[in-house]
């Protein structure tokens, strides 16, 4: 049994490569069911989200499987665009690299924000759809079980996904270590602009509640209000309001400061020690500086925020060291399970033809013993059965030892010549050659990893 | 204290220790195995020290809190039971990683100090000590924890004010979470600290004849009791929150602890823990 991989992601394709094979929920399900009908495939899932589409499969030939597998994606492509690019931009792995790129993947380090979130439920998802379209097994579940164990124990035992990684979310989290809970804390939008607008919408989807705009034009302000639901404010009104907002997001394209000490120090006082998260995205900045120092008051300017996130991106690739070692750990007691499972039907075949010849040879003494008691024959059977497990004994558990070191091949090759299993070739598959191909195959660990069951 | 009372407040003395080695894995890494394990340990610590003093008071036949030992580990016994109210109450265990190292060096310095048992004094002798002891201890306890509530404000308030965010910033609640449970624990504080005033005035009058003697540790129990009071009354009527809040909540219980050492050691007072 081995397991096979094709995929693309961010750093093997560019945007307008990976929407063609961004499959929505019910295209995800029909491919599924194309793929299990493939004789060669006997399990499949697919991983897609906007950063990444990736088949996985369950084979008995990893070869035939990945050139079929990149034309499956190609064909699923081709639709849309037909594009050389395609299968350039494919990865493909056999085996062992899969799941430590599952693993990888799983693990955060291999998004494009290294350590975010949403990973991991997508992947818990794209195993969700397999069992629902039927195409799971036993071996992709253990694949993915064991995926989705490394992303949990990453996010608990690392700090990978740890401080925000962007000025929005540095934004948002630090809203929260001040007021706590942001449910109905009240934004003040000041001056439009991108990135403000998207603080603003993170933090209202984290829950802020009210959001005031203010706009040199009122017009505008009562436009951009619309868009987030919130109550256009007239600029000579931002006084008032900065007594009931709690977090004022300012963007606006004025020369000088627009929100001065005074100002703060008023709306302080109608504040009664409720404190007041000023984030100033402006350049030239529109809150002057020394509002900062006022109790109560923390005024977070564009190069703070941007420190802050770079800090929390520091923190983050200190982790990764742990986040590897983990993925290693989690690979190396996944390719211990692999090779039981190559020697499983090795170990079951000479065992059963062992008793074949137990078996044949019984019945063959017994019909010429004649007028044994029960009791009798039924201490000849249990004697047969004794001399085949006593010598039976050693070799099994040597073969299950050799599951567990690096030439198990070698054993298995041997006890399957010296007990006359021929097919061995059917029970256990040789090996594809090892190693990435494919232009968009990632380089670096992959060269070094440990090789899968053993040696050809 | 004799081996039996010994023995348990040893073994309780190293259950907090193990508590706070958890406590301390768990602000690291924040992670909930060692969360869930040290509050188990506190717990069951708690279970042993209670033990400890239920010996005790077997013995002494009412509180034991006839020597200076028995007044700190009952004093911690106290304090112990209001954290872990608050830590199941409020979900913050971050707290519990500077709380519980320091009841466990109070718990070996209990085992330290001097715990001969002198004869109680007949006037100690009413089931009006008892409420008057715990519910004092209780308003100290909460105290206790409201102050330190407020240092980890003052820190957290710090690292926002730095704009350089450290470990501590990640680690520690929310300015709110902090600003709000020390206001909350003044609240009971004040609470219990009136009710253990009340039935010591009772317990006064019946072994003194009158209720109020201005006594100084009488006189301290009160002014301790009117700055809190004060602090309330700022507090929600004129809006001192945040920082000015979190100063008042340490300065409120270095007026404890001066009321507890201070006025016990430097005053001669007639009211006497022996």
């Amino acid at each position: 049994m081995h397991f096979a991989l094709v995929g693309l992601n961010h750093r093997t394709a560019p945007v307008e490569v990976r929407e063609t094979l961004a499959f929505g929920p019910e295209t995800l399900l029909r491919h599924l069911e194309a793929l299990s009908t493939r004789p060669l495939l006997r399990e499949a899932a697919i991983l897609c989200t906007c950063n990444r589409t990736e088949v996985y499969a369950v084979t008995s030939d990893p070869e035939q499987t990945v050139t079929e597998l990149s034309l499956f994606l190609e064909e699923a492509a081709a639709g849309k665009k037909p594009s050389r690019r395609l299968s350039e931009s494919f990865y493909r792995y056999r085996d062992l690299q899969v799941a430590q790129h599952l693993f990888q993947v799983a693990a955060g380090i291999d998004s494009m924000l290294v350590g975010e979130p949403q990973i991991l439920g997508q992947v818990r998802d794209s195993y969700d759809n397999a069992l629902k379209a039927g195409t799971a097994g036993a071996f992709l579940s253990q694949l993915m079980r064991r995926g989705i164990e490394v992303g949990k124990r990453v996010r608990s035992e690392t700090g990978i996904g740890e401080g925000a990684a962007s000025i929005s979310y540095a934004a948002v989290e630090l809203s929260r270590k001040i007021f706590g809970e942001l449910h109905g804390k009240k934004v003040l939008l000041v001056g439009a602009g991108e990135m403000a607008e998207l603080a603003a919408k993170t933090l209202a989807s984290h829950g802020a509640r009210t959001v005031f705009v203010a706009n040199r034009t009122y017009d505008r302000a009562v436009q951009l209000a619309q868009g987030f639901d919130g109550v256009a404010v007239r600029f000579s009104e931002i006084q008032g309001y900065l007594g009931r907002a709690d977090i004022v997001i300012s963007s606006t394209a004025a020369p000088h400061p627009i929100i001065d000490r005074k100002m703060v120090r008023e709306a302080m006082h109608a504040r009664k020690g409720r404190p007041l998260f000023l984030i100033d995205i402006a350049v030239p900045r529109d809150v002057e500086p020394a509002v900062h120092r006022l109790e109560g008051v923390y005024l977070y300017n564009i190069d703070d925020l941007k420190s802050v996130v770079a800090a929390n991106i520091e923190q983050r690739s200190k982790e990764l060291g742990n986040v590897e070692s983990i993925v290693a750990e989690e690979l190396s007691k996944f390719a211990a399970w692999m090779r039981e499972q190559e020697t499983a039907p090795v170990i079951a075949a000479f065992r059963r033809r062992a008793e074949e010849v137990r078996e044949r040879e019984l019945l063959r003494t017994l019909r010429r013993l004649k007028g044994l008691s029960e009791d009798e024959v039924r201490r000849l059977e249990a004697m047969t059965r004794a001399i085949v497990n006593k010598i039976l004994h050693s070799p099994t558990a040597g073969l299950r030892e050799s599951a567990h070191i690096g030439n198990g091949r070698m054993h298995l090759d041997a006890v399957a010549r010296l007990f006359g299993i021929e097919a061995l070739e059917e029970l256990v598959p040789p090996r594809g050659p090892e190693g990435v191909s494919g232009s968009g195959g990632r380089p670096g660990p992959d060269a070094g990893r440990e090789k899968g069951g053993g040696s050809r | 204290m004799n081996q039996v009372q010994s023995i348990f407040l040893a073994v309780a003395a190293l259950g907090f220790l193990t508590s706070s080695g958890l406590y301390a894995m768990y602000f690291r890494g924040q992670k909930n195995d060692f969360g869930f394990w040290a509050t188990v340990f506190a717990s069951g610590s708690l279970v042993v020290l209670t033990l400890s003093l239920v010996a005790g008071a077997i013995e002494l036949g009412q509180l034991p809190i006839g020597a200076v030992s028995w007044t700190v580990v009952f004093f911690l016994w106290v304090a112990v039971c209001v954290y872990l109210y608050v830590e199941n109450r409020w979900r913050i265990k971050v707290v519990g990683s500077f709380f519980l190292p320091a009841v466990t060096a109070g718990l070996f310095l209990a085992l330290w100090l001097p715990s001969r048992r002198e004869p109680l004094a007949p006037i100690l002798q009413s089931p009006w000590v008892a409420v008057h002891v715990s519910s004092m201890f209780l308003g100290y306890g909460t105290f206790l924890l409201a102050s330190l509530s407020g240092i980890l404000y003052l820190v957290q308030e710090k690292e926002i004010k730095s704009r350089r965010l450290t470990f501590m910033h990640f680690r520690l609640p929310s300015l709110e979470t902090l600003d709000t449970l020390s206001a909350r624990l003044v609240s009971w504080g004040v609470l219990l600290l009136g009710a253990g005033l009340v039935t010591g005035s009772i317990w006064a009058s019946k072994v003194w004849g009158s209720p109020w003697s201005w006594d100084p540790k009488q006189t301290w129990s009160l002014f301790t009791w009117g700055f809190y009071v004060l602090f309330l009354m700022m507090r929600y009527g004129r809006g001192w929150k945040g920082r000015k809040s979190a100063y008042l909540t340490v300065l409120g219980f270095a007026a404890v602890v001066f009321n507890v050492l201070g006025v016990t050691l430097f005053m001669t007072a007639l009211h006497r823990f022996s």
